[in-house]
């Protein structure tokens, strides 16, 4: 033996003491956990902590389970007083059960991981569902919290201008601060090393609204938020901190990098903080308007707004102040409001509203598979029963108490229920951490915020369920036949047709729940393979984007952003394999919404808000075949379209049509944006490109050439198609951006990655779908398996009988296969049945295809039927080639 | 008196340990030469049996820091506990002898 050292003991776990306290007397204590700690410290010196304390768990258990350990007088069953403290189940029962499911290992194993898979998939599923809809944003007095949006004509939610914003802080009384948001996509440069962060860029007031302050360091300041000449200052995430730094606190204070200038570090945020709207943002700054600023006008509708209620102000109070100051702005300012009101949703409608659908979806196929895998418990006790049938019988022949058996055989569903439930509550937990950390949930707001009771809740309730099912309901109907007439009648009792007809209408169930999910599973590819095959108007293949941001006081100057692109495009063009190269202020399906009013010349209107908005794209003239957009009508850009020209302008066939309707756009002048600017003479038209998304609506848009566009772009995208691989002529792009300029701040993607990203969502909730219908097959044709089996076991007699009066093993097989085919077909039908009837809930989730679809159907019943085939082979050639003397000697 | 296998195993353990016999070094001592899988939980129970038949005494050891400064129940066969040692051991013996090249070298 090892002599250990006096310093090796370490003191027992809370949970250890309290459960030797509950089954050691008191006497005998001292003595047990001194040893238990002897002998943890020992195998701890010798085999490791990990082994010692599985060492310690087995001994711990090994004390409960056996009897007590100083029992004087061991109980007898026999007697009258040991029979009622018995009747409830004791660790004696608890000892047995474990010995009676180590004994059946492959049972406990399937029992278990269908709990496992259950609960882990639905406590996932839920939790994100929880963080996302129904926990409050994790910031103080969330019901407070509101967003403003402007109400358009059309009752839709607009973003406000930052005058209107600013209007809203200073004379309405209902809040007690406002802010506003902007996106930022900052590059950002260490060392070699650039990258694109996710920034926004927010009103100073913006954290104090939220309530929150940073971790270290301090707020934005009122000054910083001044203008665009003092807001080069950022507040960084814990995460990117960490990331740049390693939390060296330190950095505060000091300048950075972004954009090729340099910026001061105000601050770092606490760790568990996360975004209003984009929960995985890394940087702040401010926003830096002013009433002058070119972006912050009344119409240049781009910002979010939030606002914290004063105290004492009701939401309806609220909304009633905002509803008579917006018609107040109306009055002073007529051209430039065409919304009716305001609409102000609190922080938490807003966040999870945009997720529900898809959410509550995905909550709903969970809950399927959960009630799968609960009946599937059930399939796999009754399965059992059948075998441990005889040895119930027997027992209760030797005079065993029927309750004292009705709870040894709960309690052994019990505890594998718990264990499954347990294991599946970590593998759930484990799950939706890493679901909330993908970019595609993205209102994962309730970091902290974990629903422990409700999961802990959910798992509790469907083990209890599933081991109610499986336990206690084939032991009942085992019970309620006497002993007596259950030996006499042999195998064919009642209880066992009750059985039967259980595990039949078990599989059926089964069955309908699996249809249901394969049916949604292949809706959702569906839906997917038609956003895929969707004509986005261009064509990815080939083209490789790069985004460049110009910072600097080189590009202060007007026009200097022009010269760096043309002598860009110049040089990139001069790239063996290049084919065509241009830039463009906001790439298609990029993430992007820049849009503008458009006014035509011939139809002026009193209130130049009233007209329709197109998205505004500046380009090069290389835009359209380096993208490949097809000019259906007019010229195409040239070089000869630059400052001083003509102003000219292309529209997208939707656009022309909704603009223009029956008349002839070319030719027609427009002025986009506000009132003051040129007039554009339209010159072409080309094909509709997807630009929000691949399955929404097309939208308005128009082209512009990138010399007659009337802002000066400091960011743009370089797209260049080249032949053959697209990562082949990368290095010499971006070594044409560095000879320009060795601090351009890049970042590049394949177009197609571009339009990859767009369907991440729905990826993954195919993906998640998919692999729900996927384990409901399994266990589906599972049930299907052993209901088929154990009825060819049953019926040997009878299929010996067959055989012997001369049925063929090919008419054996037809037999055995019929009623399994016959579950599968009841339960196809009640599953086909349970889709139409959802059809109502289920067209929210799909699009391009009808939910009802005929052809869906058809695939996942012969999906079914096929697999079923597979499940039946076994035991229907099983049943082919039984022997009938063999079954007539065994009886 | 007959003992039961692991009765015969929780004897040979304390007669060898002596006069070092309680719970784990017993257990430890099982494990180490003859049942790797036994637990504490089934030694307490043996040696509880042991107790009530007379086979085994039990006195209080010294307090020792390992332990957390708790004190051992130390364990000694008794003579009915040698004498049953001797029995059994005894009944292997004449039932085995001249088995050995049947059952094969292990």
């Amino acid at each position: 033996m090892t002599r250990l050292g006096p310093t090796d003991y370490r003191a027992p776990h809370r949970l250890a003491r309290l459960l030797i306290a509950l089954r050691v007397p008191a006497e005998e204590r001292e003595f047990v956990k001194g040893d238990l700690d002897e002998g943890m410290a020992l195998v701890r010196q010798e085999r490791g902590r990990w082994i010692a304390l599985v060492w310690y768990a087995r001994q711990l258990t090994s004390l409960l389970v056996n009897r007590r350990i100083a029992a004087a007088s061991s109980p007898s069953l026999s007697s009258q007083a040991s029979r009622n403290e018995l009747s409830m189940p004791t660790l004696f029962d608890l000892r047995m059960a474990l010995r009676s499911l180590r004994r059946a290992p492959l049972f406990s194993t399937l029992v278990m991981f269908t709990l496992v898979i259950g609960i882990g998939a639905t406590l996932a599923v839920f939790n994100v569902v929880y963080s996302a809809l129904l926990a409050p944003p994790p910031y103080p007095d969330p019901d407070r919290l509101v967003v403003l949006w402007e109400r358009s004509s059309a009752g839709e939610k607009e973003n406000i201008g930052w005058l209107t914003g600013t209007d809203i802080s200073k004379e309405t009384r209902s809040f007690s601060s406002v802010a506003m948001i902007s996106y930022w996509g900052p590059i950002a440069r260490f060392g070699e090393h650039a990258r694109q962060l996710n920034g926004i860029r927010v009103s100073h007031t913006y954290f104090r609204t939220l309530g929150v302050r940073p971790l270290i360091g301090r707020d934005f300041t009122p000054e910083e938020d001044q203008s665009v000449a003092t807001r080069r200052v950022a507040i960084l995430s814990f995460a990117l901190w960490r990331s740049l730094y390693g939390g060296d606190t330190s950095i505060v204070g000091k300048s950075a990098s972004i954009n090729g200038v340099p910026y001061l570090i105000a601050g770092v945020m606490p760790k568990g903080f996360r975004d209003v709207f984009t929960p995985l943002t890394e940087i702040w700054g401010p926003l830096g308007y002013s009433p002058d600023y070119v972006p912050a006008c009344r119409t240049c509708r781009h910002l979010r707004a939030i606002a914290r209620l004063r105290p004492e102000v009701s939401l309806t109070a609220a909304r009633q102040e905002l509803d008579v100051f917006q018609q107040s702005l109306k009055s002073r300012h007529p051209t430039e409001y065409a919304s009716v009101g305001m609409t102000v949703p609190t922080l938490q409608t807003e966040t999870g509203g945009r997720f529900k659908p898809s959410l509550l979806g995905l909550l709903g196929a969970v809950t399927l598979l959960l009630a799968l895998a609960c009946i599937n418990v059930g399939n796999l006790f009754l399965g059992r029963s059948g075998e441990k049938h005889q040895d119930l019988v027997i027992r209760m022949a030797l005079g065993a108490d029927r309750g004292r058996l009705l709870g040894l055989v709960s309690l052994e569903a019990l505890i594998l229920a718990l264990s499954g439930g347990g294991l599946g509550a970590l593998v759930g937990w484990y799950g939706s951490r890493k679901l909330l950390t993908l970019q595609s949930i993205p209102p994962a707001l309730a970091d902290g915020a974990s629903p422990l009771v409700p999961m802990i809740g959910i798992a509790l309730l469907a083990s209890v369920v599933a081991a109610l099912i499986g336990g206690s309901l084939p032991a009942l109907l085992t019970l309620r036949e006497s002993a007596l007439q259950e030996i006499r009648v042999g195998t064919r009792s009642v209880s066992n047709r009750l059985r039967h007809r259980l595990r039949h209408g078990i599989v059926i169930a089964e069955v309908a729940l699996a249809v249901i999910l394969l049916a949604s599973a292949g809706l959702q590819v569906r839906t997917l393979r038609h956003a895929l095959s969707v004509d986005p108007g261009f064509d990815p293949a080939g083209v490789t984007t790069t985004a460049i941001s110009l910072v600097g006081p080189q590009y202060d100057s007007a026009g200097s952003t022009r010269t760096f692109y043309r002598n860009l495009l110049g040089g990139v063009e001069a790239i063996p394999g290049v084919e065509a190269a241009a830039v463009v202020n906001q790439l298609p399906l990029g993430g992007n919404f820049d849009a503008s009013g458009v006014h035509r010349e011939d139809r002026t209107q009193p209130n130049p808000e009233l007209d329709p908005s197109a998205q505004r794209f500046a380009v090069s003239p290389g835009y359209f075949d380096a993208m490949r957009i097809a000019l259906l009508r007019g010229r195409p850009i040239t070089p000869a379209d630059r400052e001083g020209s003509d102003p000219v302008a292309w529209l997208n066939r939707s656009g022309a049509t909704r603009i223009f309707g029956t008349d002839d756009p070319i030719g027609k002048r427009i002025k986009m944006g506000g009132m003051d600017g040129p007039w554009y003479t339209v010159v072409g038209i080309v094909e509709d490109v997807r630009h929000l998304s691949l399955d929404g609506e097309i939208e308005n848009q128009m082209y512009l050439p990138f010399d007659q566009n009337q802002y000066e772009e400091s960011a743009l995208t370089l797209v260049t198609r080249g032949r053959g691989e697209v990562r082949a002529f990368e290095p010499g792009v971006s070594a044409a951006i560095k000879r320009l300029d060795p601090g351009a701040a890049t970042s590049a993607m394949s177009m197609n990655e571009v339009v990859r990203r767009q369907l991440g969502a729905r990826r993954l909730a195919l993906s998640l779908i998919g692999g729900f219908a996927v384990i409901a097959l399994i266990l589906a044709l599972g049930g299907l398996f052993g209901v088929v089996s154990a009825s060819v076991t049953e019926r040997l007699r009878e299929i010996g009988v067959r055989s012997a009066l001369g049925a063929t093993p090919g008419r054996l097989i037809r037999m055995v296969a019929a009623q399994g085919l016959g579950l599968v077909l009841a339960g196809t039908a009640i599953g086909i049945g349970g889709m139409l009837a959802a059809r109502g809930i289920m067209t929210r989730f799909v699009v391009g295809v009808s939910p009802g679809d005929p052809l869906n159907f058809v695939g996942v019943a012969g999906l079914l039927g096929l697999v079923a085939m597979m499940a039946m082979i076994v035991p229907a050639v099983r049943a082919s080639r039984v022997d009938p003397l063999t079954v007539m000697r065994s009886e | 008196m007959s003992l039961g296998d692991l009765e015969q195993l929780v004897l040979l353990a304390i007669l060898r340990l002596s006069p070092e016999a309680y719970g784990i070094s017993v257990q430890q001592e099982i494990a180490a030469r003859a049942r790797p899988e036994v637990t504490l939980g089934a030694v307490y129970s043996t040696l509880t049996r042991l107790e009530q038949k007379g086979l085994v005494s039990a006195k209080i050891g010294p307090p020792t820091r390992v332990r957390g400064g708790r004190r051992k129940k130390l364990y000694i066969v008794t003579g009915a506990g040698r004498e049953a040692v001797r029995e059994s051991l005894q009944a292997l013996r004449s039932l085995s002898r001249g088995l050995t090249p049947r059952l094969g070298t292990p």
